[in-house]
């Protein structure tokens, strides 16, 4: 296989157009030295690469074949939206396709080991988010608002559903814009760029008060340590956790803000 | 009083409780309830001491008949009282699970009017949650010591896990400090819940649906530095535990000073919360790397070394087995590594089955090389351009804090000189464990 040292490859900016390129680099006998999302700006010689679904299915059907934790390695990978994760992605599926499944036990080799980072982050963060997300209570309905850096929705739904089967809930990442919808027995994934979010009742303030007080309790005063409460939970995380983000009282500050009346015109920067 | 009120009182009379895990059980929600647990446990919340929040910790009462010194609650401690219902507790639980705040409840109790009369409102309270909510999420609830066998057995079919707090780690601490409490008196119900899980297990071998007793295991409490007792008593007794009683966990907890008392230390002692993270540090030894209470302290040795882990600790003086190849050690030895934890020997011996390891191999997979590099060989090599002197050794092992303060005295600027020969590996052996 010729290598091509200099040439760019330029995909849609998804999983399918990341397997493109996989499907592209193979038949045209080619490697490219990096994958970018379409758009980006670069010097080399590139190549765009069209997207197209069956190009896609059958390069995802190699992968399930040759292991099941293969194609979702790839897709978690895919899902960390960590810079460099198409072209990560493409070298670890190069490395299973030379040497089979076995090398995913190989974290040493460069190829899988830079690739299982992101695989990790993702789940990580997937795993953060099942213990730190907090719904409210709406009518019945339980909402919760998140801000993860991954795309993990998908990966909280057998938790969630699991968990709570006779609930109705919503899930919104502000982050990517998505939001996923429970129902008793069916769940959906989809795109939601705005939520309004109505003014919490009085049971509801009344349980996030008593929270509030519980975790400011529980607390050992004579082993004050905030630095330790940082490392195992993160500061970006606070802002949706009633524990932590009291500048508004017991409601959310998007909650409160339609209380407050309009704010006048908002402020323009550009 | 409002239910404000009452969990304010209860959560703060629980909080001296370390135990916080939701771990050891894993199960799927079920239909038409609510609920599920995960094997590894999730925490929740973490609070301004660090500490994870897991469950909702409180007690059914804080209301005590008995008068043990170290305790909040003891009768003759003047605070207020109160007591939750059955159902005001359980109502409490599914409205924090439900919107995801906490995993489950970890429920214990003043004793009130008497031992039976205590573990059956905690039954009631845990029946309300099994029962009418279906509750699938995970309860950790106190065994009563005193209260009737069969009263002990219906709380372990309802928990996921119990407990009894051991409290203070000998005989004689106990006597002084707890005067209503024999030892026999906590043995017995630990010694009862150990029979009633290995009873279960072969009845589920025989009944797939036989009702689980304390599928979690059970665990237990020692208060540290309350008490004169050393280090080496402390593991021990741990290491006993485990062994002849098949505790899941063993928790520490530094003794906070709540209140003065002649025969406790005085109000302004600082909690010895280094000797409570060495503690634990080897109880993780025992459980996960093989490790024996005996190889990590002696009578000659009976407190943990302030300055390095029990496990640096033990490689330090065991020098005589270092550097092991990399390639080749067996796992168990791998293990014994400062640096490589469990996960990271796992993954070296999966890796070395498709590859030979290199040090800049080894960094990928997550291996601690700042310390680890001093004890491992790859293909027969060191890693390029270490330099073993006993400062870098020690800068290596100790934390960055740790090492200022045990700076060596002669730290003053130095000329570089062809004569001075370099120390080597025995030096620093010999320095760190203070032969010198």
């Amino acid at each position: 296989m010729p290598d091509r040292t200099d040439l760019v490859y330029l995909c849609e900016e998804s999983l399918e157009g990341t397997l493109c390129c996989v499907y592209e680099s193979y038949t045209r006998r080619e490697v490219p030295f990096d994958i970018l999302p379409e758009g980006t700006p670069t010097l080399y010689p590139s190549r765009p690469v069209v997207s197209d679904e069956a190009h896609a299915a059958r390069v995802w059907r190699s992968l399930l074949k040759l292991d099941p934790e293969a194609a979702a390695w790839v897709r978690d990978g895919w899902c960390s939206c960590l810079e460099g994760r198409e072209y990560r992605a493409y070298r670890f599926i190069r490395a299973l396709y030379a040497h089979g499944p076995r090398i995913m036990g190989n974290l040493a080799d460069p190829d899988v080991g830079e690739f299982f980072k992101l695989v990790r982050f993702q789940r990580n963060e997937a795993h953060l988010m099942k213990e730190f997300l907090r719904f409210a209570d709406y009518g019945g309905a339980l909402v919760s608002v998140i801000e993860p850096k991954a795309l993990i929705l998908e990966s909280l739904v057998p938790h969630f559903t699991g968990r709570f089967p006779e609930e109705q809930f919503m899930i919104f990442d502000k982050t990517h814009g998505f939001a996923l919808f429970y129902r008793p027995y069916e769940w959906v994934v989809r795109p939601v760029s705005e939520l309004a979010l109505p003014v919490a009742d009085a049971q509801e303030r009344n349980f996030r008060a008593l929270w509030r007080r519980y975790y400011d309790r529980i607390g050992i005063e004579g082993r004050y340590n905030p630095k330790c409460r940082m490392t195992h939970m993160y500061k970006r995380f606070w802002k949706n956790m009633l524990e932590m983000d009291r500048e508004t009282g017991v409601l959310r500050a998007d909650e409160r803000a339609p209380l407050d009346g309009p704010s006048g015109p908002p402020l323009r920067l550009e | 009083m409002d239910l404000m009120e009452k969990l304010e009182i209860l959560s703060d009379a629980a909080k001296y409780d370390a135990a916080c895990t939701s771990s050891g059980v894993d199960r799927k929600g079920e239909k038409g309830g609510i609920g599920s647990c995960v094997k590894a446990g999730i925490c929740h919340s973490f609070a301004s001491d660090g500490r994870c929040i897991s469950l909702l910790k409180v007690l059914m009462t804080n209301s005590c008949v008995y008068d043990c010194k170290y305790c909040v609650n003891r009768r003759s401690n003047d605070v207020r009282r109160t007591a939750f219902t059955p159902r005001e507790l359980a109502e409490l639980t599914i409205q924090f699970y439900r919107r995801n705040y906490i995993e489950g409840l970890f429920l214990s109790s003043g004793i009130l009017k008497n031992p039976d009369y205590t573990c059956e409102r905690m039954i009631q309270a845990l029946e309300i949650l099994r029962g009418e909510y279906r509750f699938g999420g995970y309860i950790h609830a106190k065994a009563i010591p005193g209260a009737d066998d069969r009263l002990i057995a219906r709380l372990g079919l309802l928990a996921d896990r119990m407990s009894v707090n051991i409290e203070l780690p000998s005989q004689q601490s106990l006597g002084r400090l707890a005067p209503d409490k024999s030892k026999a008196d906590i043995l017995r119900p630990m010694g009862l819940i150990q029979t009633g899980i290995a009873e279960n297990s072969s009845d589920l071998v025989r009944y797939r649906h036989a009702p689980k007793f304390a599928p979690a295991g059970q665990s237990t409490q020692m208060i540290i530095g309350a008490t004169p007792d050393s280090d080496l008593q402390i593991l021990r007794l741990t290491q006993g535990l485990y062994r002849k009683y098949g505790l899941k966990r063993v928790f520490f907890s530094a003794y906070m000073p709540v209140q003065e008392d002649a025969l406790l230390p005085s109000l302004d002692t600082r909690p010895p919360l280094l000797r409570e993270h060495r503690l634990y540090q080897a109880d993780w030894l025992l459980r996960f790397y093989g490790f024996d209470a005996s190889e990590l302290l002696d009578e000659g040795h009976q407190s943990f070394n302030p300055l390095v882990d029990p496990k640096c600790n033990w490689a330090i003086n065991h020098m005589d087995q270092f550097p092991v190849e990399v390639n080749r050690a067996p796992y168990e030895m791998l293990l014994r590594v400062p640096g490589v934890g469990v996960k990271s020997a796992q993954r070296i011996v999966a890796a070395r089955r498709t590859s030979t390891l290199t040090f800049e191999g080894l960094k990928r997979i997550g291996v601690v090389l700042k310390r680890a590099q001093y004890f491992l060989l790859c293909s027969g090599k060191m890693a390029e351009g270490l330099v073993v002197t006993p400062d870098a050794v020690l800068r290596a092992l100790i934390s960055e804090r740790d090492y200022e303060r045990a700076r060596l005295p002669e730290e003053a600027p130095e000329q570089l000189s062809l004569f001075d020969r370099n120390p080597n590996r025995e030096d620093v052996v010999q320095c760190l464990t203070g032969q010198i």
